[in-house]
């Protein structure tokens, strides 16, 4: 008969060698008497311990010193990153366009298609550029209104230019690509003959704010130069509203000739330098500055 | 450092006849140990102070033994043999005669266990340690650990009933 508090044979022998009454853990006592480590281990560890301990003590936790400064050094990589980024948009003018979300066809006259175009100019030019892109606008508004009240003669546009001095070219400019469909370039538009030094209107601020934020540059530039430049950046500009190609080449290289002889003096090497201009490049307008040496 | 010494002092012996029995091999032993107590100073802020010590240094030096065991190939295997124990000086020629036998058929039997079993023994014996600690160091249930000392007592007992009433 077997009780629930007896217990099994396996059960009694577990339980007194765990209390360490068993003859094996008694002989097991007596087994293990005498045996020990082997006292130059001793040395050996105790004195690991201590140079790995005296080791630990001398450097800093190198985890915590990480903890503490991470965040400084995350603010420091944001901050270089954000000024590496303006100071890039600031220095490019056409990442500059971008960043001001600029319309894209406004990009060919100043910046694009003639990079010397997009030298500094001076802030009283500006605004007279201003002026005259405002001026331009309402021209061009003009001009198309008449369009519209003659809209079956062909010759209308002619007529208009022959009524409003400056503003007739510029219609043919309106004119020309929407027929061929140029849909980009319609909106703005100087003509090169009539409108002289009119720019394309939309750009002119945006470049203009970036060129004002480059005082030394300003400086740095004669003012002739510049107006040079933005002459020639003008010309291209209506050359490529005509439906034109206006990459600079041989024909802008030409007209600077001439200019350079102008202001030397030579006008009458100019003049007839303009002559052979005109033959060999017939479909492309006279710049308005150049206009007076047809005369 | 004065209370690692202490600590040293207190676990090294247990700890020596623990790798010493559970690897029957003395040279693999020596190298063993130096790495148990160099695996307590470097990792010492991995311990925990809810765990025993003693529990933590059993579980550094059973996967220690592990590893040899892997590195032997040993398996589940029993040891070749056991290794020999000299006896105390001041007993009589007889009784160091007698109890040198009867400790050399407790270890030899000791070697025939499977060494999950014998390092249950070991840890009861050496160490100290509870059943629910013995799981912990091994990475056992209670019951599984309850089962290994059951059969390793069971195999002792046969092997020395002449003794073991």
């Amino acid at each position: 008969m077997s009780g629930p508090e007896r217990k099994a044979p396996d059960d009694k022998l577990l339980e007194d060698f765990l209390e360490g009454r068993s003859p094996a853990s008694r002989a097991w006592r007596e087994a293990r008497h005498g045996e020990s480590a082997p006292p130059e281990l001793d040395d050996k560890i105790l004195g690991m311990a201590r140079e790995e301990i005296q080791a630990a003590a001398a450097r800093p936790p190198s985890r915590d010193r990480f903890r503490d400064r991470r965040w400084p050094f995350a603010l420091a990589a944001v901050l270089v990153l954000s000024f590496s980024t303006l100071l890039t948009i600031l220095q490019d003018p056409v990442a500059h366009k971008d960043a001001m979300m600029v319309a894209p066809d406004v990009a060919p006259a100043d910046a694009v298609v003639l990079p010397e175009a997009a030298a500094p100019v001076a802030a009283d030019e500006v605004q007279e550029r201003r002026m005259q892109a405002i001026e331009a606008e309402r021209q061009s508004m003009q001009a198309k209104r008449r369009m519209e009240e003659r809209p079956a003669k062909p010759s209308a546009a002619p007529a208009a230019a022959a009524e409003a001095p400056g503003s007739g070219s510029y219609a043919d400019a309106m004119h020309e690509p929407a027929a061929a469909g140029g849909e980009a370039e319609a909106p703005s538009a100087p003509a090169p003959a009539a409108a002289p030094a009119a720019p394309p209107p939309a750009p002119a601020p945006v470049m203009e704010e970036s060129r004002e934020a480059t005082p030394a540059k300003l400086q740095a530039a004669p003012a002739a130069e510049m107006r040079r430049r933005a002459l020639t950046a003008d010309y291209l500009g209506a050359a490529k509203l005509k439906g034109e190609s206006a990459e600079p080449g041989a024909a802008l290289v030409e007209l600077e000739r001439i200019r350079r002889m102008l202001a030397e003096g030579r006008e009458d090497e100019a003049r007839r330098a303009l002559q052979t201009w005109r033959q060999d490049w017939p479909e492309r307008p006279v710049p308005a500055d150049l206009q007076r040496l047809l005369d | 450092m004065a209370a690692f010494e202490t600590l040293y002092r207190r676990h090294k012996d247990p700890l020596w006849r623990y790798l010493l029995r559970g690897a029957g091999d003395r040279e693999a032993c020596y190298e063993m140990f130096q790495d148990v107590w160099s695996s307590v100073v470097r990792s010492r802020s991995n311990w925990e102070p809810r765990a025993r010590f003693t529990t933590w240094l059993y579980t550094l030096a059973h996967n220690r033994l592990v590893d040899y065991y892997r590195l032997r190939n040993l398996a589940t295997a029993p040891l070749e043999e056991a290794e020999d124990v000299a006896g105390p000086e001041h007993e009589s020629p007889d009784a160091i005669a007698r109890n040198a036998q009867l400790r050399q058929r407790l270890l030899d039997t000791l070697a025939q266990l499977p060494h999950e079993q014998r390092e249950a023994f070991l840890l009861r014996e050496e160490g100290g340690l509870s059943l629910e600690e013995i799981g912990q160091a091994t990475g056992v249930g209670r019951e599984t650990v309850k089962s290994r000392l059951r059969y390793a007592l069971a195999k002792l007992r046969q092997e020395l009933s002449d003794v073991w009433p």
